[in-house]
């Protein structure tokens, strides 16, 4: 490179960090004139649910930049540690490039004609011999909203099963339906706006420094800005983000039901609620309890939802004392007293922030809505800058598996198939007749992983996800896969993968900006993109993957389009308007860096539910829960008890094993896994140890442990100097690494009510190997 | 090789020692110090794995608070690959 252009390009990066930091005041925002042959398009980031815009540089028909979007108002131009290897991960020396058909022990290259013939005929096959419902699709939030809802078309309308789900089930499920049972409306009242706007910051299970860094970075500013911001961080683990939270309250696994129940109790006992918000906008009720873990076959569940008034409630909270709550948290009962007032102080606007710690978790269901009672106890909700928020940690899990319902029991916009005038509407929208869409959902994710082992389920599809090393109780799955019999699977993926590994017909997808797309992000913001580079070799992107397969199948008419995205896009938008989650014309997506729905009349939403800035709520209805028919438009007050979990240690198992992300790793790294440099950072997964409970085992820092549960065995190395420090009785693996599959130890309960497993608590012991 | 432009948000206290103490001519040059606490700093490296261990390292400093990514060009590296 001439030295004159290397000085451009390093002018260019530093006016491009400027503008950024200044919001455009200073720096040059347009440095294009200094990178000739840079052909730039904007995308969101393809990692986390945050959604960050991106603008891609393209130079002879690769990628060779990137930037942070100044134009993005998520991330306002800037991006993580993760945009270094954004554009990298789609370059990785083993892509898949051409269609692999299993011969024996040996895949082998074959044509797409070859392909799509052979899984034609194995659906055909399977559906004359065992019914619809032997074959399945297992997607993910990865899926672009195209994609997903082609898959939910084809099966539900067309092969007419609702064996779909998306991998969002093991991880959104439970905010899925902590948010149905409570307001009867999907996705948050909020926006990330409230990160700015706000006062108090309660992250509970959430290491956002390091899995939502740009979102976190916000946080940050505001305190920068604002002194009287206070981050408090709840946790089972010492992370970066506890480091730089104001307050870190350590407390023992699955006691936050116990902890938000006291809050509760103390804001009830002293009074510290809005009364005049609970007279208008709540109601009281209850469900069952000791619903279950899941953990046998076939596990079924109904909640029996019983009205109560607030005095039963009052009497519910009663037993959920500091000092008995903190006998079982650990946290001291000073601090429940004081986190519970600091959540009432009508002087400060609060929020709550969690992700995988509330739903993983076998009362996921549960958690979510203990969260939700506190806010609607003091009435912080619905206004800018105080709302509960989950966050999501795939960048179309909104999107695409939630709002279009890639869920075996959901249709678009909140709908489900056991409502027979949803199924009507949506099978007007897709013109098929209304009994095609069965009105019985099927399996969950881990209930179609055990119909797949005992033969229930013949074929299995699976696209953008990596099931096989992500599912929890994994060696059960796995053996299950390659049981043989009619099983047939085929995994459509960018890389080899441990799911691709069983495989029956490997298909090779395009990537990101390898197509055109459409994400929806965690604050309800959809972003579009278009095709930037070709996809390698043969590669075709899932959309067109599962078209071929209903062509094939004699279901072609469902997807009748000649600009497939654009046209389909404007087919699904139908059952977004007038339910509140109306979407905007395809075309105003190109041109905006995203939208928050609902959008009416041109006008995004940023606060659901709230007057003057939700178009469905009336001047002078303040607050409206209009989503909540069947609650006379009120919000729910769940009593949700404290439960245990499904496995604790014991004598046998002594310490808690609890599984997550790290920054340098996305997922199960199948991406990330192909940047060398970042193999290099953090090759392998390593097992966080306490230094005393180290000390106690003899165990140093590097030292080889063996972790052991009742369903598995590896051995890691132990790490008692990293970022990520170990609560005493605790242990942390992260779950990126595929030749350290930590998820064979987990345990398959979930939820009963969401189906999602808890990949955080189960027992483990520990040997020095 | 790698350049990239990122912003470093730094404690206010630390902010001079931090200009001071991450400059290094070739690989990391500040630019720019602003009255919000933030460093404007360009990576330079003869690799990607390099350039992210730069980034790492200055994350791990202490007083600094973040390090986020404005611009990235690598289009060196891919004609050598």
């Amino acid at each position: 490179m001439a030295l004159s252009r290397r000085d451009f390009l390093k002018a260019s990066a530093a006016a491009a960090a400027l503008a950024a930091a200044t919001g455009g005041r200073l720096g040059a925002t347009d440095v294009h004139a200094a990178e000739g042959g840079i052909r730039w398009g904007k995308a969101p980031c393809r990692f986390c649910g945050t959604g960050c815009g991106v603008l891609v540089g393209v130079k002879d028909g690769r990628i060779v930049a990137t930037k942070g979007d100044p134009a993005a108002p998520v991330n306002k131009g800037l991006n993580c540690i993760k945009g270094y290897f954004l554009s990298k991960v789609l370059y990785g020396k083993d892509r898949l490039t051409k269609p692999l058909i299993r011969k024996g022990n040996k895949m082998v290259e074959a044509s797409w004609d070859e392909a799509m013939d052979l899984i034609a005929s194995k659906f055909r096959e399977s559906i004359a011999k065992h019914g619809p419902d032997s074959v399945a699709m297992f997607g993910s939030g990865q899926w672009t909203v195209f994609e997903g809802y082609a898959a939910a078309k084809l099966f539900k309308a067309g092969i007419g099963t609702n064996n779909i789900e998306p991998n969002a089930r093991f991880c959104m499920a439970s905010a899925v339906t902590g948010f149905m049972t409570t307001f009867n409306s999907d996705e948050p009242m909020g926006c990330y706006d409230d990160l700015d706007l706000g006062d108090t910051y309660f992250l509970w299970g959430a290491n956002m420094a390091e899995c939502h860094p740009v979102l976190f970075s916000r946080l940050i500013d505001n305190r920068l800005k604002n002194p009287k911001v206070k981050i408090i961080d709840f946790g089972t683990r010492f992370t970066r983000t506890s480091q730089m939270a104001d307050k870190y309250i350590r407390f023992n696994p699955q006691t936050d039901l116990a902890l938000l129940n006291a809050i509760a109790h103390i804001i009830v006992r002293d009074r510290l609620y809005d009364e005049n918000f609970i007279r208008k906008h709540v109601v009281f009720k209850k469900g069952k309890t000791n619903i279950g873990y899941g953990l046998e076959d076939k596990f079924k569940f109904a909640d029996d939802p019983k009205p109560m008034t607030f005095d039963e409630y009052r009497e519910f909270l009663k037993p959920y004392t500091p000092e008995y709550v903190s006998k079982l948290s650990g946290v001291p009962a000073k601090t429940i007293e004081e986190v519970a007032r600091l959540y009432a102080d009508k002087s400060r606007k609060v929020n709550s922030l969690w992700t995988m710690g509330f739903n993983q978790h076998v009362r996921g269901t549960w958690v979510n809505n203990l969260v939700y009672n506190v806010h609607l106890l003091t009435g912080k909700i619905c206004k800018p800058g105080e709302n509960p928020m989950s966050l999501t940690g795939q960048p179309s899990a909104c999107g695409t598996a939630r709002e279009v319902g890639t869920f075996t029991h959901r249709l678009p916009a909140d709908m489900v198939v056991m409502n027979e005038e949803h199924r009507k509407k949506a099978a007007e929208i897709w013109g098929v007749p209304a009994e095609k869409i069965p009105a019985k959902p099927t399996y969950h994710a881990t209930e179609m992983f055990r119909a797949l082992d005992r033969g229930d389920i013949k074929v299995l599809w699976v696209q953008v996800t990596n099931p096989f090393q992500s599912a929890p109780n994994l060696s059960r799955y796995r053996k299950g896969a390659r049981k043989g019999g009619d099983r047939f699977i085929i995994v459509s993926d960018i890389y080899p993968t441990r799911s691709t590994e069983l495989a029956d017909v490997v298909l090779p997808s395009a990537s990101w900006v390898e197509k055109e797309g459409f994400f929806g992000n965690a604050e309800r913001r959809g972003q579009q993109w278009f095709k930037m580079v070709e996809p390698p070799g043969e590669a075709r992107n899932d959309l067109w993957q599962t078209m071929e397969l209903a062509r094939r199948l004699g279901h072609g008419n469902l997807f009748p389009y000649k600009y497939v995205e654009k046209e389909m896009f404007e087919e699904y938008r139908k059952f977004t308007l007038g339910q509140g989650k109306d979407l905007a014309p395809y075309e105003a997506y190109t041109k905006a860096r995203g939208l928050r729905w609902p959008v009416v009349n041109g006008k995004e939403t940023l606060w659901r539910y709230a007057e003057g800035y939700d178009p469905y709520v009336k001047a002078g209805e303040g607050v409206k829960f209009y989503k909540n028919k069947p609650n006379d438009y009120k919000a729910v007050i769940w009593a949700r008890p404290y439960e245990p979990a499904a496995e604790a240690p014991d004598r046998q198992y002594p310490f808690w094993l609890c599984t997550g992300r790290v920054l340098e790793q996305w997922h199960t790294g199948t991406m990330t896994g192909r940047v060398p440099e970042l193999k290099r950072a953090y090759g392998g997964a390593v097992c966080e140890i306490h230094p005393e409970d180290a000390k106690r085992l003899k165990v140093k820092h590097g030292d080889k442990v063996r972790v052991t549960s009742r369903r598995g065995s590896i051995v890691l190395t132990a790490d008692l100097r990293g970022r990520g420090k170990a609560e005493k009785g605790n242990v942390f693996v992260a779950f990126f690494d595929e030749n350290k599959m930590i998820n064979e130890l987990c345990i398959d309960a979930y939820c009963p009510i969401s189906g999602e497993p808890d990949y955080k608590k189960c027992a483990v012991k520990l040997e020095k190997a | 090789m790698p350049i990239s432009g990122v912003v470093i948000k730094c404690q206010m206290e630390r902010l001079g020692e931090l200009e001071r103490e991450l400059h290094r001519p070739g690989s990391v040059e500040i630019s720019n110090v602003l009255g919000d606490g933030s460093l404007i700093a360009v990576i330079e490296s003869a690799s990607l794995e390099e350039e992210i261990s730069l980034v790492k390292n200055i994350m791990a400093v202490q007083g600094v608070l973040d390090v986020r990514v404005a611009y990235h060009n690598f289009e060196d590296q891919l004609m050598a690959e």
